[in-house]
């Protein structure tokens, strides 16, 4: 008899990068499954908020998930948020890949608040989108305020690198911008700012302070009822759909760059020198926090594989 | 003796709300000001200010909750009420709100518990203060007990033929702005 | 099916006297029932939607609206506007709307302005010849200016249950709400003389000799300087709608104390503590409708009411003008919070996929209140009015009526059928 599965993201409407990977998933399952297994898809919003979608997910009311990991439940979830821990996208992917180092970690870190890790939805670096005026070092982020995720080490991470910060849900960030409480949004890869944001933002300066991915997951107490053919119908899926992003993640980045550019943003890649300085700011001040927050044990990990400055 | 017993009872308790209410709304004047004034005026951004504003924000909603409970003065819709003129019936139809209310704030109550129960086997954490969801998660507990508790009071006063109107009218002549 | 019978529930908890918060609760036990929720996530559902910054504004917003009475900033707002026009045809019925209008650009209710413009006007509007009843209608109606006009704990509410801008929300209305003020203010001056002979200034005597316009303008030029302070901030850039909420609140404490000198300690705790009540009766009604609202979510009812719609009517125009119908319905027999925060919400997917702006919805959804909190059977702000009036209900419900189908229909009618009557204000703002 078939089985319902709920799939949601908190992060990506219908026809956007993420909303697309989701109804692939969703269609790799019930065809795989043959029609064993039923999958109904949320988009953002349509659940909840962030941190909503999260809680269902964490509670199996969301079975499948893309997620941008929350870190209320665990702040060793953070580890994902680490500043400048890899520098280019080779590195990057080698440690978001399967057996790859940050791999590893994530998945006994999900395990341990219930959840099955299947794997990595690499976006790529991030960046800081302004209005106004934008910031290329240190000295010139002083005033501007940015918009930063509702996560540790998120505000943290921007006030090292000399951002004032405001941490807002993303629900609220179009008026927050609008409303000039904000002067940017500091969370995310291009593809977010362009598509939420280009009437209201003029600069996007790649920061790459962290390298942004998705997570795809299940519900650990889902994922044990389901048949071990239904598991691995789910688990086979989510490789592929996986596999097929870091495939394309670097592509759909250079796209949105050209989209942005094209819609009238400036777009700024940094120099080498100029993304060292930021790095060895965040690493000074936002790392030792970290030691504190998610233990010297992880914090090792890390150093042991960062890119050396 | 029993009636004065209950209503010394009720006047602390309605101290203790209304002390509760105060402090937390002059708190969130308060603490929204200073985030403003240092975002504005000192250019500084206090992490997890927000968090600890909307930690008596989410304490002020519960007990002015609590406080209309006590006062009787949710919003009803109240045209069947006042157009009962007949004492029993209005007594019989007095009898039975309270107790769909009391069974409904049971069910409040079971809701906030589960909700609490949940919190300590997934315990979540605020961003920037850590603070500990069940800080904030409280005051709906608390809120649920206290409503159900007089849901009670009515029900029992009801049953009992106590008709408390005069008191609390007094009271809410006081502040005459609803 | 299931749906049905949590709307009969809902009616039946309601009408029966059930308070409305209670009322959501019990329908909320019944769709646990019928679609197996998870407690354990349902009331974290409820509580992560009521934890939100952008509600923080409501009790601010709402404290405010207390203070302008206990601090005696409405008295003198009215004395400055009864100055301005009072001494014309149709004067003193004037001045209540516009009183209402400027007290409606500080406080985000309209119990606010009932309470306090009622309180000092109807007695002054009786001795120019104006009925009680009719001057309770008028007050009833023209309080709503309090939720059109921006800050809007209705506008607030709607925008954090549907995500929307709330500044853009708050810009939204403010079209309709002029449009309100001229209606009333024309139908005051066509009733005088009609329905009532109206007492002309001169033949009164006994009154309080009024103040001369420069008096006037000069002591209430603090409290004019409370809507400046509010919308200049949130339109200015300077502050986000909630901080705005915060410096009010500040801001008419200050104003009270030092300026005008009317509050005192003891009433600037009962204020507060009367704002508490009153914002716990909205929260806790908002936090039951939002876990209602989850589960149906989660069932995807609202996708399919629009599909069994959009299936039944193809044509945008009929579309809205059913919605309005509904929405006007559901404000006769349910209180305004509870169509904003339930019943609005679920017809949004519907007009957006007719091609409504869901700002211009905002204001539709507006109108509907203004129209349902004075339509009986349930219309908690005309028996408001009519208690402050001392006047028996059925003595205002006629001139209610009338200024309902003659003023506030065709306001909501404009509102559906011109958008940019709603979007003008907005897009001036660069909110959209
Ligand atoms: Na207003
Ligand atoms: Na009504």
């Amino acid at each position: 008899q078939a089985v319902t599965l709920k799939m949601a993201t908190d992060s990506g409407a219908k026809g956007s990068p993420a909303g697309n990977t989701l109804e692939n998933w969703a269609e790799l399952i019930e065809k795989n499954s043959g029609g064993d297994i039923d999958v109904k898809v949320f988009y953002q919003n349509e659940l909840g908020s962030q941190n909503e979608v999260f809680d269902l997910h964490v509670a199996g009311d969301v079975d499948v998930m893309l997620n941008w990991p929350m870190t209320s439940y665990d702040k060793r979830i953070g580890v994902i948020y680490t500043p400048y821990m890899t520098l280019s996208w080779d590195e990057a992917l080698k440690a978001y890949s399967p057996g790859g180092w940050v791999n590893n970690m994530l998945g006994g870190i999900y395990s341990d608040i219930g959840l099955k890790f299947f794997g990595p939805w690499p976006e790529g670096f991030n960046g800081v989108a302004t209005r106004g005026k934008y910031a290329t070092n240190i000295a010139e982020a002083e005033g501007l305020k940015v918009r930063t995720m509702t996560v540790f080490p998120a505000p943290q991470t921007m006030q090292a690198l000399g951002y004032q910060t405001a941490a807002i849900d993303w629900g609220e960030v179009y008026t927050s911008l609008q409303t000039g409480v904000v002067d940017g949004e500091a969370g995310n890869v291009i593809y977010w700012d362009y598509e939420y944001f280009r009437d209201l933002l003029d600069y996007y300066v790649r920061s790459k302070h962290f390298f942004m991915t998705g997570v795809l997951s299940m519900n650990q107490d889902s994922f044990d009822g389901l048949t071990e053919a239904q598991q691995k119908v789910v688990a086979d899926a989510a490789n592929e759909v996986m596999m097929a992003q870091f495939k394309a993640a670097k592509e759909q980045d250079k796209h949105y760059v050209a989209e942005a550019e094209k819609a009238g943003m400036k777009y700024f890649e940094l120099s080498d020198e100029q993304i060292k300085a930021f790095a060895r700011a965040a690493r000074e001040k936002v790392w030792p926090l970290m030691d504190q927050e998610i233990g010297s044990e992880i914090m090792d990990t890390i150093r042991a594989n960062a890119t050396a400055l | 003796m029993v009636v004065r017993f209950f209503t010394g009872l009720d006047r602390k308790v309605g101290w203790l709300l209304n002390t509760v209410a105060l402090i937390s709304s002059l708190a969130l004047v308060g603490l929204m000001l200073f985030l403003v004034v240092a975002r504005y005026i000192f250019g500084w951004s206090i992490i997890g200010l927000l968090e600890l504003i909307m930690l008596f924000g989410m304490w002020l909603y519960m007990v002015g909750g609590l406080i209309a409970s006590r006062k009787r003065e949710h919003l009803v819709v109240d045209f069947l009420q006042t157009s009962i003129r007949d004492r029993q019936i209005r007594r019989l139809h007095q009898g039975f709100i309270s107790l769909v209310t009391l069974l409904i704030t049971g069910f409040f109550v079971y809701l906030s518990y589960r909700m609490l129960a949940w919190g300590l086997r997934r315990p979540q954490h605020t961003p920037g203060l850590s603070i500990p969801l069940w800080i904030p998660q409280s005051a709906i507990m608390f809120a649920s007990i206290g409503c159900s508790l007089y849901a009670l009071r009515d029900f029992i006063q009801c049953l009992i033929g106590y008709n408390p109107e005069p008191v609390i009218i007094a009271e809410v002549n006081q502040q005459d702005i609803r | 099916m299931e749906g049905l019978i949590a709307v009969g529930i809902l009616l039946f908890l309601m009408i029966a006297g059930v308070p409305v918060a209670w009322s959501f609760a019990g329908v909320l036990a019944y769709l646990t029932f019928a679609y197996d929720a998870n407690f354990n996530t349902l009331m974290l559902q409820g509580y992560r939607s009521i934890d939100s910054v952008i509600l923080i504004a409501l009790p601010l917003f709402v404290l405010t609206g207390y203070l302008m009475q206990s601090g005696g900033i409405a008295l003198r707002l009215v004395n400055f506007i009864e100055v301005l026009v009072g001494k014309r045809r149709g004067g003193m019925g004037a001045s209540m709307v516009l009183a209402s209008g400027i007290f409606g650009a500080i406080a985000g209710t309209a119990t606010a302005a009932v309470a306090s413009i009622g309180t000092i006007m109807i007695g002054p509007l009786e001795q120019r010849g104006y009925p009680r009843g009719y001057s309770s209608a008028l007050l009833g109606i023209s309080s709503l200016l309090g939720i059109l006009i921006p800050p809007s704990i209705t506008m607030i509410l709607f925008a954090v249950v549907t995500r929307q801008s709330v500044a853009a929300c708050f810009a939204a209305s403010i079209g309709p709400a002029l449009l309100l003020i001229a209606g009333l203010i024309l139908a005051n001056r066509f009733s005088v003389g009609r329905l009532f002979q109206e007492v002309s200034s001169a033949a009164q005597d006994g009154l309080e000799e009024l103040p001369s316009k420069g008096t006037a303008a000069f002591r209430a030029l603090p409290a004019l300087s409370l809507p400046v302070i509010i919308l200049g901030g949130i339109y200015g850039g300077i502050c986000t709608p909630t901080e705005a909420a915060a410096i009010a609140a500040f801001s008419a404490i200050v104003i009270g104390f030092f300026v005008y000198r009317d509050l005192t300690l003891k009433r600037l705790s009962d204020s507060v503590i009367a704002a508490a009540e009153t914002t716990g009766t909205v929260i806790l009604i908002l936090l039951f409708s939002f876990m209602i609202g989850r589960i149906l979510a989660s069932e995807r009812i609202p996708q399919e009411l629009t599909e069994v719609i959009t299936g039944l009517v193809k044509d945008p125009l009929m579309i809205l003008i059913a919605v309005n119908i509904f929405l006007i319905v559901a404000g006769m027999i349910m209180d305004d919070v509870s169509v904003t925060v339930v019943v609005a919400p679920l017809f949004l997917p519907l007009m957006v996929a007719s091609g409504v702006n869901p700002i211009h919805y905002a204001s539709i959804v507006a109108c509907s209140v203004v129209i349902g909190a004075n339509s009986p059977p349930v219309a908690p702000i005309l028996y408001m009015a009519c208690r402050i009036g001392q006047v028996p209900i059925h003595k205002a419900v006629m001139p209610a009526i009338a200024l309902m189908a003659l003023v506030g229909l065709p306001v909501m009618i404009i509102t559906s059928l011109v958008p940019q009557l709603s979007l003008f204000f907005p897009k001036l703002l660069g909110l959209m």
